[in-house]
């Protein structure tokens, strides 16, 4: 266990801000010097070798005011620069207004700006931090205030439909990497000022935004004094991803099983956050993160709610089933066929048999290598080029898979199982789902290839065991089956009708579970006529 | 965390080596059939196994390599017939796995000595199984089961099949171990089990079609078929006796409620003036039988009570109006006294004949006079053939078939 | 209190309705029925009986002794000597139920289903999942039983829907056939079976409603009646008295039956699944109340340590006291049946009577 330990804090260099020296913050806390060409001075040092930082001087007014914007290349609209801060700057010489003296700054962010956001500012490190984040900081001659002007460039993806989550019925949009264009999304679907977002900087390095979205009121106030006390226990020097913050905030960082779903789908997060969930939003990532999260949540998909309900649910027990499969098929197979051949018919077993003459391996060797296989054809195909990756799994799927069967490397008995396996696993709506189950998949081959169905039978207790003693930011991770709740169950395998879904789930909502009126069941309008 | 992580490491090798039970399919053969015959010598069981021949063509191609069999058969001989199950070990090249089987045949002799020394193993053994059918032979097992048949590749399944099918039709009833031991057990340790024979009927109906047509036949020679239509009655684990078809048949009324069955019986109306008879055949779709003793004054006496729903598919009786309800009284009442006459020969010859109660009689005096069985417990045998019986039948004829009266063949009407 | 966990009423009905069927579906049946013969079933319906009459005890000793389980209301009663003795007694029980369990289904899985691998290694890795759960606390458990027990409920009156084409009612009669006394006989001894859900006075100080326990127990031993009444009367009906006596275990037997057209066969496999995961949650929920036990009379404050050395015990005593299935079947059969009855009956009506005469109560 030592050297494990040593080798995880492998001595790299420190990055110097992630462990900031004691003159690092007493420069970031410095007030601004009152003369701007000081401060110039300052800044060049600060971002000496940075190629992209810029800075612009001008003189403004009638008393020839020496003024100074800072920006960040290419973060930063250009356009909203030129036509705004600089248009307005300029505007300030034929203004009678006078823009010397102690309220010069007051006077330039009341009056002159043409500009939205606008803030005043006055340390080194909060100029620093604005120009970092796109904005342009403004200083002027005299004062040692400075102006934190909202110019922030999006360079970023458009809207378009999500990869990873695709529907046929449903809204089209998907989250993109920007933030802001993310939380709008939300925003223009739940149009209430009960949808809160908190804020949080993250990172010492990237200092990412991340917003907390849930809708107040709904939500369970527990829950979200959790979240944020989690998430303000983060200290890290960056999150470039949201499974940064997942992997720090989930409660059981051992568990195969994810503790927090994510999503880029807009619908879907909206509909979490109407139930009483919180979603972490996190700048630089479409995923979506939402909490708590209950296991039976990976098996549904946001397009349940936009078919009609019996075929809904219908296709939800095929999901279901196909969970099972893609977890215990190859497992059940080994140990049906090497311990209890009596649970086979009789006829299917005389062709089990006649398919394995000649395989010189064991069952266990030969699910195993086409297990491994399929595992790394599916890798394969992710990784490379859509075009090419489709000639992957031809090649992989049927040239081999038949070739092998050809060459009596694998009966073709145990090719159909695979097979059907990897279909099962694609069943799954959630991919971090999925991958859980892929590894556990093969501790069930490994317990069925030694016990039988009583190793897989002790492998699948121990897994029930540590499902339902999982918790997600205090709800019980295989709720509603255990602990059962029968109310909270009609959005389970099944989806009960939107009519009959009067209340929210009670995990999630703890006291407005109110979701809509009662007796909505449309009818003819006859029929209510007496 | 840790600690647990090491403990499921402690457990991994702990897994490895435990695959005591692995058996791959490829090592086993497994046994469809098997077949007990007691033969002279110290060793005196010999079993015979019938074993499902995987089908070496792959890809589940279902041709049958010519001169290939689907299935071998394997004998061996032992001390008890487990120790002939383990001498089986060292002829075949594969495990002899049982948990398939789905026939027990037993022979002539084995049946006639005492079948007593390999019912416990049937019981105690995980392999076998009590909803294996139980087929007793007049020849010898091994016979049975070396012999195939035409149209299904595996025998076995052959008469698996046959055993279903005459199940359904009221030919005979079939036996599993589960109900052959229980009636073994039970109060009047009398059981059966169907007679499977080797029978050459190509041959016979080829003679009598030789005779009919005068000359020798241009047919090819059938091999014997196997066939189920006869009963053996087992009492004390020893086989005393047989039923004929007719006499199976009607066994099936007495201790099972048959779901289906076939009456055939010449029929004359009453009122016809000409004196036509024909044949009629009544087809039985649900039978229900009622058996109670009746005890008094020390005298037991049993009324069996038979109620059938049937529908007429053939009748050969011309003239006669099936519309009118007199006529399907009539109908009725002789095919009723076709089934009593049956049942009563049969329950004849269980008292005189095999002085063995196969009818189950014991049975019904125990649930329903527990107090009076046990007084007549002991000497059972010997009162069981002197007991008085009484045989009513009623048969409801609820359907003609596709058309109602036969048309006259001639202006006489009638073909006799 | 060394458990946190809170359970709610459906749970504790389950928690106590696997335990009960687990012990009294695997080799009980063939016992009562050597007993009772066909009022076998008439016996589990007055154990049944008896049963909740017990319970009300167990339950007013609960409501009397708010947050106390017997372990504890013991040495409230009896004061801190003679209370430890007899408190001592029960979790001992429990270990000694929780052996029984496990050796009876180690011993049904070697013989049907695993024959050549060592009992020892089926057992160790009953115990060794069983103590996992078990450590767990009892929220675990209870879900797990959650999940459990209703499939364990249906599995079984599946089989026996199954097993109709081969049942006679005929061999069920004549009821009575001996006398009363088969079925004199046969009560107390499926009692003794039935009565280990004394472990709800474990549950009960841990329930969100404590005045529904006997509710709890009501339930639980109606639907442990059933299941233990179906398996014996089908055994009966399907095999007759003669046969089914003689058998190791009659339910799995009866699995062995069921054959449907021609695929759905030899499926006994399946069944013993859901009666093995059942009875080693038992079993985990029995090590658990070893633990509690122990736990609260020697002043720890966390039982968790005490679960795995638990397990060993029970292991040990396992391999050393039953070498055989012989001798696990004449335990149950002769011994079992004595020390189950003192502990079960014997002891809380001594503590009820006790804390009646003495006029104890427990504090809120």
């Amino acid at each position: 266990m030592k050297p494990l330990r040593t080798r995880k804090t492998k001595k790299t260099p420190e990055p110097e801000i992630s462990q900031p020296s004691a003159s690092d913050i007493e420069q970031k806390n410095m007030p601004l010097c009152s003369s701007v060409a000081e401060n110039l001075i300052t800044f060049q040092g600060i971002y000496s070798n940075c190629a992209d930082f810029d800075y612009r001087e001008l003189i403004i007014g009638q008393d020839q005011i020496p003024v100074l914007l800072l920006f960040i290349d290419g973060i930063t609209d250009e356009q909203t620069i030129n036509q705004n801060v600089l248009k307005s700057l300029m505007n300030i010489q034929c203004s009678k207004l006078d823009v010397s003296g102690s309220n010069s700054i007051e006077m330039i962010k009341n009056v002159f700006m043409e500009i939205g956001s606008i803030k005043e500012i006055s340390t080194i490190g909060e100029v620093s931090e604005a120009i970092l984040t796109g904005n342009v900081g403004l200083l002027l001659e005299g004062t040692t205030k400075a102006l934190k002007i909202g110019t922030k460039g999006s360079e970023g993806r458009i809207v378009t439909e999500p990869v990873t989550e695709g529907v046929v019925r449903g809204p089209r949009e998907g989250f993109t990497e920007s933030l802001r264009t993310n939380t709008a999304l939300l925003r223009r679907k739940i149009k209430t000022p009960s949808l809160k977002m908190e804020k949080f900087v993250l990172g010492s390095c990237t200092m990412t935004e991340v917003n907390i979205a849930y809708l107040e009121g709904t939500v369970n106030p527990k829950v979200v004094a959790e979240v944020k006390k989690r998430i303000s226990r983060i200290n890290v020097d960056s999150v470039l991803e949201s499974s940064y913050i997942e992997e720090l905030i989930e409660d059981n960082s051992f568990s195969l099983f994810p503790q927090i779903e994510h999503s880029e789908r807009p619908d879907k997060i909206a509909s979490g956050i109407l139930q009483g969930q919180v979603a972490i939003f996190t700048d630089g990532t479409p995923f979506v993160l939402l909490v708590p999260t209950m296991v039976f949540q990976f098996l549904q998909s946001s397009e349940d709610y936009y078919d009609r309900f019996i075929y809904a649910s219908s296709i939800r027990l095929v999901r279901f089933i196909f969970l099972n499969f893609a977890l215990l098929l190859p497992g059940l197979y080994i140990a049906i066929t090497t311990f209890h051949q009596e649970l086979i018919p009789t006829p299917l077993l005389v062709s089990i048999t006649a398919a394995r003459e000649g395989v010189p391996f064991p069952t266990f060797v030969e699910v195993l290598i086409m297990e491994v296989t399929f595992e790394a054809l599916r890798e394969a195909g992710i990784r490379l080029p859509k075009s090419i990756g489709q000639a992957v799994s031809i090649v992989g799927g049927l040239v081999i898979g038949d070739a092998a069967v050809q060459a009596s490397i694998v009966s073709s008995v145990t090719v159909i199982v695979v097979a059907l396996t990897g279909i099962s696993s694609f069943c799954l709506p959630s991919y971090s789902f999925g991958l859980g189950i892929r590894v556990l998949r093969f501790s069930m081959i490994f317990l069925g290839s030694t016990l039988g169905l009583f190793g897989i039978l002790l492998g699948l207790l121990v897994m029930q065991a540590h499902l339902v003693s999982l918790r997600s930011f205090g709800v019980p991770y295989f709720a509603p089956i255990a602990p059962f709740n029968l109310k909270d169950a009609k959005d389970l395998v099944m989806r009960f009708p939107w009519w009959a879904m009067g209340e929210r789930p009670r995990l999630f909502a703890k006291t407005n579970r109110r979701r809509q009126k009662f007796f909505m069941k449309p009818a003819p309008p006859d029929e209510k006529k007496p | 965390m840790r600690k647990r992580a090491l403990m499921m490491l402690f457990l991994v090798p702990f897994l490895q080596t435990g695959c005591w039970d692995t058996r791959e399919v490829d090592r086993l053969a497994s046994v469809l059939a098997f077949g007990i015959d007691r033969i002279p010598g110290n060793e005196p069981i010999l079993l015979t196994v019938q074993i499902a021949t995987p089908d070496t063509a792959k890809g589940g191609n279902k041709d049958v390599k010519a001169g290939g069999k689907a299935f071998t058969v394997m004998s061996s001989k032992g001390k008890t017939f487990s120790d002939a199950i383990h001498n089986l070990g060292s002829r075949s090249m594969r495990k002899v796995f049982f948990s398939h089987s789905k026939l027990i045949v037993l022979g002539k002799d084995l049946a006639e000595t005492g079948i007593g020394e390999i019912i416990d193993d049937l019981k105690r053994d995980r392999e076998f199984r009590r909803i294996d059918w139980i087929l007793t032979t007049d020849m010898t097992a091994k016979e049975i089961l070396e012999h195939g048949f035409s149209m299904e590749q595996i025998p076995s399944k052959g008469l698996d099949q046959i055993l279903q099918e005459s199940k359904e039709s009221g030919l005979i009833l079939p036996v599993n171990c589960n109900d052959f031991f229980v009636r073994l057990n039970g109060d009047s340790h009398v059981s059966f089990t169907p007679l499977v024979q080797l029978v050459d009927i190509d041959k016979q109906m080829t003679s009598q079609l030789e005779e009919v047509a005068g000359r020798p036949l241009e047919s090819e020679v059938k091999p014997k078929t196997l066939t189920v239509a006869k009963t053996v009655i087992y009492k004390n684990q020893q086989m005393i006796g047989e039923l004929n078809e007719n006499e199976s048949k009607a066994l099936m009324w007495l201790v099972d409620s048959p779901k289906g069955g076939f009456i055939t019986y010449t029929f004359a109306p009453e009122a016809s003036t000409n004196g036509e008879k024909g044949k009629i055949s009544l087809d039985i779709s649900d039978g229900k039988t009622i058996i109670t003793p009746q005890i008094s004054d020390n005298s037991i006496s049993i009324s069996i009570v038979c109620n059938a729903k049937a529908s007429i598919i053939e009748a050969e009786t011309v003239g006669i109006d099936i519309l009118n309800p007199m006529i399907v009284a009539q109908l009725e009442a002789k095919a009723a006294e076709t089934l009593k006459l049956q049942l009563e020969q049969i329950i004849d010859k269980a008292q005189k004949e095999l002085k063995s109660d196969c009818v189950g009689f014991a049975e019904h005096l125990h649930t329903q006079y527990p107090v009076a069985w046990k007084r007549v417990k002991n000497n059972w045998e010997d009162i069981f053939p002197t007991i008085e019986y009484h045989v009513s039948c009623e048969v409801r004829i609820l359907n003609t078939g596709m058309i109602n009266n036969t048309l006259p063949t001639n202006e006489a009407g009638g073909i006799n | 209190m060394p458990e946190k966990g809170i359970i709610n009423t459906s749970q504790c009905i389950w928690l106590l309705f696997i335990v009960i069927a687990s012990i009294a579906s695997m080799q009980i049946p063939s016992i009562l029925i050597l007993q009772a013969g066909r009022d076998a079933w008439l016996s589990v319906l007055g154990a049944w009986f008896l049963d909740v009459m017990l319970a009300i005890v167990y339950a007013y000793m609960g409501i009397r002794f708010p947050g106390e389980n017997f372990v504890q209301y013991s040495i409230t009663i009896l004061g801190k000597y003679l209370g430890r003795m007899v408190g001592i007694l029960f979790p001992l029980f429990f270990l000694l139920v929780c052996t029984i369990v496990i050796k009876g289904l180690g011993q049904v899985i070697n013989t049907a289903f695993l024959p050549r691998t060592p009992i020892d290694v089926i057992l160790i890795s009953c115990f060794f999942v069983s103590a996992l759960i078990g450590r767990k606390g009892i929220e675990v458990i209870a879900r797990m039983t959650q999940i459990l027990g209703p499939l364990y409920f249906l599995s079984i009156v599946t089989l026996c829907f199954l097993v109709i084409p081969s049942a006679h009612i005929i061999r069920l009669k004549p009821q009575f056939d001996e006398g009363v006394a088969p079925f004199i006989i046969g009560t107390p001894l499926i009692l003794v079976f039935f009565g280990v859900c004394i472990l709800m006075a474990m549950y009960i100080p841990l329930t969100n409603r404590p005045e529904n326990g006997f509710l709890a127990k009501f339930s639980a031993v109606s639907m442990g009646a059933i299941v233990v009444g179906l398996i014996t009367t089908f055994s009966v009906v399907c095999f007759g008295i003669e046969d089914a006596q003689t058998m190791y275990s009659p339910g799995l037997q009866l699995s062995r039956l069921i054959h449907y057209s021609n695929y759905l066969e030899r499926v006994e496999m399946l069944f013993l699944l859901i009666l093995v995961g059942s009875s080693i949650v038992a079993s985990s929920s029995l090590l658990w109340a070893f633990g509690l036990g122990i736990a609260q009379l020697t002043g720890l404050k966390s039982y968790q340590p005490l679960i795995y050395p638990g397990a060993l015990i029970s292991l040990v005593l396992c391999i050393v006291s039953f070498p055989s299935s012989l001798q696990h079947s004449n335990f149950i059969h002769y011994t079992y049946p004595i020390v189950a009855i003192f502990v079960q009956t014997g002891l809380e009506l001594v503590l009820f009577a006790a804390a009646l005469i003495l006029h104890k109560r427990g504090t809120v």
